[in-house]
């Protein structure tokens, strides 16, 4: 289970808050601790006040007692009776004492007054007859007296002492001044004196023995004095042999105190209350200040900065503690860094490295852009998809060094083209809101977003095109290249990315195929187009999966009549479009680059299955057709080699077929290539002889066994004698340079017969036989050898 | 130069009779430590005294007329009045009979400068068996000693 994440104010507050209430319960708690002290300090300074208060009071009682025993001694009548031990007289005398002064006015209750000698021998004694006897009460204090010696002697002497359960105080005087003659003894009753103590405090007294028998008690003292709003203390006094005889208690009305206790308690747990509050406030307003607010600003930064991107790298200016600080200026160094980062791959992911035009995926993202049904209607505009005529070419031939810069080149002046200008320099007004892309391998892209007609899309292109053929100088070569371009545009040809990118490449295949420059897409297109796509993405499987077959076509010796050779021709047999033409899949092959694949296969299985029919004892060649990619196919005289080790096939008996266009594309290239098949040993022929303009300086330094003249010769050579007049030419060129002469499409008997008589070598055609697979061909050669000789070779 | 020697010398003087008259005073309100030629003594020496010395005069020195005088708190039995004021060598020769008679003279205590100016008096009246009691009738109520009271 997890806890609920808090947030950092709340957990201030709580901490805070918990505090808070820690205080006040301590502040509850000494509270009761000093209530329960003050009730303490007040009971004991009551007791020691009673006893301050008791202690004077008895020595007040003690030096009136003294008084009276001096006032008694002093008179003449006391002194001669004393000495005389005269009883009676002192009795007398005595008993007027109890009517003195001090006791009538009640500052002494006098209960006994005796005369003793200088050795405690009673002389006299009188009591308050009102009152109970006070026996012996004081004997002890009596016992101390005799037991003192020296001037000790003759000091007055008082004490509490104890009777019948009843407290007296007694003092002893001495009679005689500096001459000690005896001794005054005044026994009191004390509680009438103690009893002061209830004027002197202003508190309700009660004064009892220590066996709880009350002596005094007065108006005011309270039945329980332990009740709730007073304190009671007391002081026991103790005897004169050291026993505790008499308690003094005073009760204090604290009512008032308790009464302010819990109105101080509240105001102290009031004030707790309001400084917990005011310190949880002033801590959540500093951390506000110094810590949630900066961090609020940072994640609002971070929350801003996942919709728009535009905010990275920009900085953020944060107070608040030196932490948060530190945390904006790490959080500013990351996002500069971020910043910067995203830049780079922002421009990686939309820039071509090669030529630093923006790339598929900017072209993508604006088109969705101009897509986007945010916008007002549909507004129309044009994409044109371009295609480097022969880059492909370029690239096999030269290298991708050369096919790189010339990709840079023609970016270059793809841009130059969109802008206005011309190779020679700047132009007019450049067009800001068009977009050039690369798309990669050689394909470009334009978009115009204002474009709205094919007219104008049209101009661009054609721009765009003339822009491509003033040839390229790049790395040495002067390359000539021209530019397929497809046109679509929005929103007739497609309102999808991906409609109107797929009907671009068609609108562009039509143009390569058509050698137009550029097509605007026609709805008619995508049939072919398909079919193209199809037969494109199915030829590498077909060249390895064994769906292409060689047919061979016999070459007759036109003098013997013999059988002298055949020429493979190539045939797919797709799975579901049926057979395919070369025408179609051969060109297909060389814009792919798989011409390459094709002619090893080709040349591996055409010399597999002459290699069976020379077994069966026919001495012929096969003829294998060479396209001008091949030429510049370095390993083509390794492969031709190989081919020719693997089945120990004689060279002679391999002849290579090249058109003259092919030979005359690079007609340098050509002639280097055809000096090294030939040195081992291959035949060479030109094929379709008469079409490629060539020029006859040429032909003299071709190292070629074979000439091939073009059908178009052949066909009408029978009545034409331009025609004838051209193939006696070629055949007096060929014996001039002991070349063969093969004519192509030989289709009835009239023009086999013509060619017989024009001198023509060898002679091809569905009048002798059509191409046909190779068990077929078998079976025709071992029917030929039944109707004619074998030619000889050449 | 000379007017400061002048200054410093009237300064002296100044300070010298502040000195004078703040001594004054002071001597009167209380007592001496110590009277010479006569002997000091304590309440419980007054009773070996007593008892020791036959003949011993004890001379309450303090005004014995009206009831808030020193005498009317209470006096040493035995003691003859004759306060300070009237102490003379005649007053003195009626109470002390020889010159060579023991007195001894007390007052109120300490704070009371009677007993000590009546035995000085004494002194030059030529009497030579002088006793103070400088702690007077306080020291004797105090430890609890008799005294007689009218």
């Amino acid at each position: 289970m997890r806890t609920p994440a808090l947030s950092l104010r709340s957990i201030f507050g709580l901490i805070v808050g918990f505090m808070g209430v820690l205080a006040l319960a301590q502040a509850w708690v000494s509270g009761e601790v000093h209530r329960s002290h003050a009730y303490a300090n007040q009971r004991q300074a009551m007791e020691r006040l009673i006893h301050l208060k008791a202690e004077d009071l008895l020595a007040d009682l003690a030096h009136r007692a003294g008084d009276l025993a001096a006032s008694l001694q002093s008179g003449t009548a006391f002194q001669q009776a004393f000495q005389a031990r005269d009883t009676m007289a002192l009795a007398r005398i005595m008993d007027d004492q109890f009517h003195d002064y001090y006791v009538t006015t009640g500052m002494l209750k006098l209960k006994e007054l005796a005369v003793y000698g200088p050795e405690f021998a009673p002389v006299a004694r009188r009591r308050d007859t009102r009152a109970p006897d006070t026996g012996d009460a004081c004997v002890p204090l009596l016992q101390r007296a005799r037991a003192r010696s020296g001037p000790d002697r003759m000091k007055l002497l008082s004490g509490l002492c104890e009777h019948a359960r009843q407290p007296y105080f007694a003092v002893i005087h001495p009679i005689g001044g500096l001459r000690l003659k005896g001794y005054v003894v005044v026994v009191t009753d004390p509680v009438h004196n103690l009893a002061e103590m209830e004027r002197m405090l202003g508190m309700p007294v009660a004064i009892r023995t220590v066996a709880g028998a009350t002596l005094y008690r007065s108006q005011g003292w309270s039945a329980d004095p332990a009740s709730a709003g007073t304190i009671a203390a007391q002081h026991v006094l103790d005897g004169i042999d050291g026993r505790p005889l008499v308690s003094v208690a005073a009760v204090e009305n604290v009512q008032a105190l308790m009464g302010y206790l819990p109105r101080v308690r509240f105001m102290v747990m009031a004030a707790g209350a309001a400084v917990t509050l005011a310190a949880v406030g002033l801590v959540l307003w500093v951390l506000r200040r110094t810590t949630l607010q900066p961090l609020r600003v940072l994640t609002d930064r971070l929350q801003q900065i996942g919709t728009n991107r535009a905010l990275l790298g920009q900085p953020l200016h944060v107070g608040g503690s030196s932490e948060i600080r530190a945390l904006a200026r790490s959080f500013n160094d990351m996002n500069d860094e971020l910043g910067e980062l995203y830049g780079t791959l922002e421009t990686m992911a939309f820039t071509d490295p090669l030529t630093g035009l923006p790339n598929r995926n900017r072209l993508q993202e604006r088109l969705y852009a101009q897509l986007r049904p945010s916008r007002e209607g549909s507004s129309p505009f044009a994409v044109l998809l371009m295609d480097i005529d022969r880059f492909k070419f370029v690239n096999e031939t030269l290298g991708h060094s050369v096919g790189d810069l010339l990709l840079k080149a023609v970016a270059t002046r793809l841009q130059g083209a969109l802008r206005g200008e011309t190779p020679a320099g700047p132009g007019v007004a450049g067009r800001e809101a068009d977009l050039i892309v690369r798309l990669g391998g050689d394909e470009f892209a334009v978009l115009l977003p204002t474009v709205a007609d094919s007219a104008a899309a049209t101009g661009v292109a054609r721009r765009l095109g003339q822009a491509m053929e003033t040839p390229f100088a790049v790395g040495g070569h002067q390359l000539r290249v021209g530019a397929s371009i497809g046109i679509v545009l929005h929103p007739q040809h497609g309102t999808s990315v991906n409609d109107l990118m797929r009907r671009a490449d068609v609108a562009m295949y039509k143009a390569k195929q058509t050698r137009a420059g550029h097509v605007v897409y026609d709805a008619g297109f995508d049939a072919n187009s398909l079919r193209r796509l199809t037969l494109e993405r199915d030829l590498r499987e077909a060249i390895g999966g064994g769906q292409l077959v060689l047919h061979y076509q016999p070459k007759i010796d036109l003098r013997s009549g013999r059988v002298c050779g055949t020429e493979a021709l190539v045939r797919w047999r797709h799975p579901e479009l049926g057979t395919v033409p070369p025408d179609e899949f051969i060109p297909l092959a060389e814009q792919t680059g798989q011409i390459r694949a094709l002619t090893a296969w080709v040349l591996d299985r055409a010399v597999q299955d002459c290699t069976g029919f020379r077994k069966r004892g026919h001495d012929i060649g096969v003829a294998v057709n060479l396209s001008a990619v091949n030429l510049h196919d370095g390993d083509l005289c390794e492969e031709v080699k190989q081919v020719l080790a693997r089945w120990q096939f004689d060279p002679a008996a391999l002849v290579l077929e090249l058109t003259e266009s092919a030979v005359m594309a690079d007609p340098e290239r050509t002639i280097e290539v055809l000096e090294q098949l030939r040195a081992h040993g291959v035949g060479l022929s030109i094929d379709d002889f008469g079409t490629g303009h060539s020029s006859l300086a040429y032909v003299k330094r071709l190292p070629v066994t074979e000439i091939k003249v073009d059908r178009s010769f052949v066909r009408d050579v029978a009545s034409d004698t331009g025609d004838a007049a051209i193939i006696r030419a070629v055949v007096e060129l060929a014996r001039h340079r002991a070349l063969d002469v093969v004519a192509e499409g030989v289709e009835d008997a009239q023009t086999y017969a013509r060619l017989q008589s024009l001198g023509c070598g060898m002679a091809q055609g569905y009048f002798i036989a059509c191409p046909m697979p190779a068990e077929s061909c078998v079976d025709w050669l071992d029917a030929s050898d039944r109707r004619m000789p074998s030619c000889s070779t050449a | 130069m000379i007017r400061a020697a002048a200054l410093s010398r009237r300064l002296t003087t100044w300070i010298s009779a502040a000195l004078l008259a703040c001594s004054l005073p002071c001597a009167h309100a209380g007592s001496p430590q110590d009277i010479e030629g006569a002997s000091k003594v304590s309440a419980e020496d007054v009773f070996r005294l007593f008892e020791s010395t036959p003949g011993l005069v004890i001379v309450d020195s303090r005004l014995a007329d009206g009831p808030s005088s020193g005498r009317a708190q209470g006096y040493i039995e035995g003691s003859v009045s004759l306060p300070d004021i009237h102490t003379d060598c005649p007053a003195l020769a009626r109470v002390i009979p020889k010159k060579d008679t023991p007195a001894l003279f007390y007052c109120n205590g300490v704070k009371c400068g009677r007993s000590a100016k009546a035995i000085i008096l004494a002194q030059q009246c030529g009497y030579r068996k002088l006793y103070w009691f400088r702690g007077g009738f306080e020291e004797w109520r105090e430890k609890g000693y008799p005294y007689v009271k009218h």
